[in-house]
Formats: structure tokens, sequence, C-alpha cells
């Protein structure tokens, strides 16, 4: 099993700075995802490790050793993309053995290989098809067997699921972390899927702008964003700007709200407060602290989830309620803040 | 249910009066063509006062001429050679296009000269840079590399077809490195990086990767080249070596003969060419389907 580093890893197009001195470490035989939005550099990083793009400055490192001398073809790694890219021309089991016809293994070997391996992804049967006559789900599959066939020290997604719809997405994620567990191959991962991450890696790597700048486990990630952009990149929409009037009590612009965990921010200082839209609660009276009047603005249905606008003075907050409550555009609301989940940021 | 109403003879006639100039153009120029030549190069051509229809005779006259067989055998030679030189080159060139380099804008607009030059001023270049007086001559006498210009290796005006290869390589190069790399272009490179993370080396990425996947436009461009380097007139009259020559020329001469008579001959030749040329890129689409269907496209 392979570790593989990452030292202050540049890369620059002319003018343009797409990954800014990246730093990772990824241990051996974990499964890691790199989740950002278009264009935030976690495709480039992973084509660096691969090979396929040359760093301008830093090193990345297998098992403590510089690979960067050494060319794509040699680096034994296995790369999954965005677009499956099997090669048309080829039958799946060719496609699958490529890899092992290109070192010149004995041909009874690579028969023994690809057909554990097509056993392993479950395409028994598909051996003669051509890729276009397989589903993407199939496709992905076999992209995925051509990969895990050569036995590569590390393999690297790029936005492996993204192609797929909802329902098989679903299946290729268990499908995945499954083999991943089974095989132990070291396995870098590219994202821009929340969900996708925090269900298929052991740590997720956060950039945003060419900067990985959280790394940590999906519930480090999830319930201790380090930014608001982190936050607001998790799915924490809700951002309530205040100054600390303790370092358990915020002041803002709706009232005082209680926050369970202490900020690192001195008394008096403007902050940032993010919540959860399902951390939200919608309520007709009083119960507690940290609670607000609020007017309905939008109600949407969305299939065992109502996905509510509030607004309260200027703020303006999105609440997602799965309980069988319904409330009415333009109704009065209480919303009830839940403290454990209220994050504070400074306000820069 | 409302029955389907019949359509009118307006909206029955649309399709084939739309298709009619260009069906009459294509039938009149091109198949009414080939009628006249078939039926002149089996004796019918009342126009010179000959009908023998239906006769064989120019054809076996033609069959039995001293230097016929050498004649077709020139023909294929300065079409088959400069299509596979050409081809091998175009795929190189093309395959260099993709890289990033000093200059890449400058050389990707000066490669396709070529292609908006005639190719009359093509043969005046070679003429120019090849012949015993040319510049190449000159420049290699004055360095002192050959002791006259009269040393300098005969490369035009020979049945070596030297000449006439270089003017078809300098016309037909761009043109297939165009259609090459808008093939190159349309596929994008991350099959060929698929293949290296995968172990392969660059020529095995190349051979089993990207020819198979270029092959449409390398089998189209080949088809075209070919075709026109077969049937080529004026490049093989000025530069050619003379009698005998491609079956082209040779049917130019025999039309241009001031016994009309001889027409018949030329017609003959030219029905020679066409079925000739035709089965030769029939043959090679069949093996090329084969080829695709062996690998699932078809």
């Amino acid at each position: 099993m392979t570790e593989l580093e990452i030292n202050n890893l540049v890369k620059r197009f002319g003018e343009v700075e797409a990954v800014k001195g990246v730093n990772l470490k990824v241990k051996a035989g974990s499964l890691v995802a790199l989740l950002g939005p278009s264009g935030c550099g976690k495709t480039t990083t992973l084509r660096m490790i691969a090979g396929l793009e040359q760093p301008s400055k830093g090193d990345i490192l297998f098992n403590g050793s510089s690979v960067l001398a050494i060319p794509p073809e040699k680096r034994n790694i296995g790369m999954v993309f965005q677009r499956y890219v099997l090669f048309p021309h080829m039958s799946v089991e060719k496609n699958v053995s490529f890899g092992l016809r290109m070192q010149g293994m004995d041909k009874a070997e690579i028969n023994r290989r690809v057909a554990e391996v097509m056993k392993i992804v479950q395409l028994e049967g598909f051996e003669k098809r051509f890729p276009s006559q397989l589903s993407g789900g199939q496709q992905q599959r076999v992209a995925i067997a051509r990969t895990v066939v050569t036995n590569p020290q590390l393999m690297l997604m790029d936005e492996p699921l993204s192609n797929l719809d909802a329902k098989l997405r679903e299946e290729m994620r268990s499908f995945i972390t499954d083999l991943q567990k089974r095989l132990g191959i070291t396995t870098l991962f590219v994202t821009h899927d929340q969900i996708e991450a925090i269900e298929l890696a052991d740590q997720i790597g956060v950039m945003f702008k060419g900067e990985l700048v959280q790394f940590g486990t999906p519930e480090d990630i999830f319930n201790r964003p380090i930014n608001p952009k982190v936050a607001d990149f998790m799915g924490a929409t809700n951002l309530i700007s205040g100054h600390l009037k303790s370092k358990t009590r915020l002041e803002t612009e709706v009232g005082s709200l209680d926050l369970a965990q202490q900020p690192s921010q001195v008394e008096g200082s403007k902050v940032i407060a993010t919540i959860r839209p399902e951390h939200i609660d919608l309520n007709t009276e009083t119960k507690g602290p940290n609670q607000f009047k609020a007017l309905i603005k939008e109600a949407v249905y969305y299939g065992g989830i109502v996905s509510y606008k509030v607004q309260s003075g200027l703020l303006s907050l999105n609440v997602k309620d799965r309980s069988t409550r319904r409330f009415k555009v333009g109704e009065e609301v209480m919303l009830e803040l839940a403290k454990e989940h209220l994050w504070v940021f400074p306000e820069n | 249910m409302q029955p389907i109403s019949k359509p009118s003879l307006m909206q029955r006639l649309y399709i084939p009066l739309m298709l009619a100039p260009v069906v009459i153009i294509l039938a009149t120029l091109f198949l009414g063509s080939i009628l006249v030549a078939l039926l002149q190069s089996f004796g019918y051509a009342p126009l010179y006062g000959i009908n023998e229809f239906p006769t064989l005779k120019h054809y076996q006259s033609l069959f039995a001429l001293p230097g016929f067989w050498r004649s077709v055998a020139y023909t294929f030679y300065y079409a088959v050679v400069p299509t596979v030189i050409g081809t091998a080159l175009s795929i190189y060139l093309a395959l260099l296009l993709r890289k990033r380099f000093k200059g890449i804008k400058a050389f990707n607009y000066i490669y396709k000269l070529p292609l908006m030059i005639p190719y009359l001023v093509g043969v005046a270049l070679t003429i120019v840079l090849f012949t015993n007086g040319g510049i190449i001559a000159r420049f290699l006498f004055a360095i002192g590399l050959i002791e006259s210009t009269r040393d300098f290796p005969r490369i035009l005006y020979s049945h070596s077809g030297l000449g006439i290869m270089i003017v078809y390589l300098w016309k037909q190069i761009p043109f297939s490195t165009l259609i090459i790399y808008s093939v190159l272009m349309g596929l994008g490179k991350e099959s060929e990086e698929a293949a290296l993370t995968l172990g392969a080396s660059r020529w095995q990425t190349f051979w089993h990767v990207t020819l198979p996947q270029i092959m449409p436009g390398i089998v189209s461009a080949t088809i075209i080249v070919f075709a026109f380097n077969f049937g080529s007139f004026e490049v093989p009259f000025i530069l050619g070596g003379g009698f005998p020559n491609t079956l082209p020329v040779e049917a130019w001469r025999a039309f241009d003969d001031a016994d009309y008579s001889r027409r018949l001959r030329a017609m003959a030749i030219v029905m020679f060419i066409s079925f000739i040329s035709s089965a030769v890129l029939i043959t090679y689409l069949a093996l090329y389907r084969r080829f695709e269907r062996q690998r699932g496209r078809v």
C-alpha cells in the first residue's frame, strides 16, 4: 500500500495560478476526497499526481520518494475519468485487459486476472460487448475494472459519478467504497458533490481558488467548517451577521442567540454565524431561547422535505423542515436556531 | 379519429422539385458524360462518323499497345506512393500540431498555404527548385558538393516520378493533415491519457488507441488523395518522363490526335481509369468496413 504526500504543489498556466501551494498527506489504504467547486484546482492537482501535468513548483511523493521525474506510464497509478474514456474500438474484455497486454503479460495470466476483476465489478457475460452497448453505470464499472486489474499503487478518480443518474450514483458510491476497502488501494478522488465526499471518503480536503482550505474527516468538515465559505459549500447556507456579547452569546439584528461552541474571537468583535437549513426549527409558539419571529416568503415541497424561505427584518434564511406540518406563504412563525449547530467565524 | 388525408400533388412533388436542379446537373455532367464515354469506347460515335457498336476492338487495341501496362503501373505508382508517404507525414504533422510550442500559430497558418495555391504553381516551383539549372543544383554547386549543375541528379522528367510526387506531397500533405487534425481535435486527449495511466508507452498509445480512432479521417483523406492522384493529368503531363506516361496523359494524347478515330481509344482509357479507380476504392472501403465491424463500430 502506498502513502501519498504532496508538498507545496503549485501549477501555473501562463498568468493564472490554478493550484497555489497545496499540501496533502493521504494515508496508505485510505480514501480521500478533494472537494470543491468547478475551477478550484482539484482536477489539476489530480492530473499532476498522475503525471499528466508537470507542477510549476513543489513535490509529489509516493511512499516518501519523489515521482516528478517519472512519466505517467511508469507511475503505476490507475485513473478513472469523469467521462469514463473507454476505448470505443475495443470490447469490454480488451478494454479491461489493456494495461496488462501493454505490459506484455502472459495470456493465461491476463485471462485469469480479467475474469477475476469482471466478477468483482459484476460484469461477467459482458466481455464481448463494446462500450457503446453498455449503460453509463456499466461503462463506469468497466473503467474501474480496467484500472484495478493492473494492481495500481494509487487510484485517482476524477468526478467518477458525475455522469450518472441519481439512482446509479447511489449504487456506484457503495460499490466504490466496498471495492476500495476490499482491495485496499490508496484512493484520491475529486468531486464537487459534498454528499458524495461525505459518504465515500475517510478524509476530505476542501479546495477553493487553488488552495486547500480545510482537511479533515467528513464529520469535521460537515460540523466544524473552518470558514463561512466551507460552511456554505457544505450546505450551511444561512449567514447571520452580529457581534459577540460574550463567549456564549451573539447579538444579531433579530435578537440574541446562545452559542454552544465557544468562539476564539474576543468579546465585542464582529462575526458571522452559520447554520444549516435543517438545523432551524419552525414553531407557532415560543418555546425557549434562540427564537425569533419570521414570515414565510416561499414554500416548496420536495417529497418528504419542505423548503421554506423565511424573512425576519432584513435577514433572509433557508429552512428545511422534515415534519408533516405545513406553513403557508405569508404566515407568521417562530424560528428556533439549534445552538449546538451555530458556528461563528470572524466577519472578514 | 380524423382520417389521414392524402398528400396533395404539390406536397408529393415538393422534394423531387427541390432536388431537381442538383439531379439535372449531376445527371447531365456526370452520368451523361460517363454514358457518352462508355458508348464511344464500344464504338458508337456518330459525331465522328463512326458506328461500330458494339465492339471491343478499342479495348483490345488498347491492351495490346506497347507501353500500356507500363502506363497502368506508372499511374498506380504515382498515385499510391505519395498517398502512403503523404498520409504518414500528415499523421505525424497532425500530432505535432496538437503540441504547444513557440510559433505554433504561424506554423498552423503556413502549413495550409499550399491548399490555396494552384497545382501549376507547385509545378513551377518544383521546376525552379529541382531542375539541373534550378536553385538547389546551383546551391550545391556553389558550396562545392557537385562539380557542375549537370551533375545534379535527374529528379524531374523521369519515370522515377519524383517530381510528380513532390508536387503531390506539397499539395496533399496540408489537405490530409487538416482532415486528420480535425478528427484528432474531436477525439481529445483523454483516451491517450487513459492509456498512459494504464502503463502504455507513447508508441503503444499511438498504435493501439490513437491510430484506430483516427482511422475514419485517414480513410477519408486517402480516398480523396488517391482518387485525385490516379486521375491527375497536368502534373504528370508536365513533369513526367515521356512515353509511356500515366493513363490520363495517354488518354489526352489519344483524344488530341489528328485522327478522330483515336478518340474512341481515349474513351476506352477513360473507362478503364474509372473502372480501376472505382474497384480500388470500393475494395479499400470494404476492407475498412470490415476493420470497423471487428471493432464494433458498424
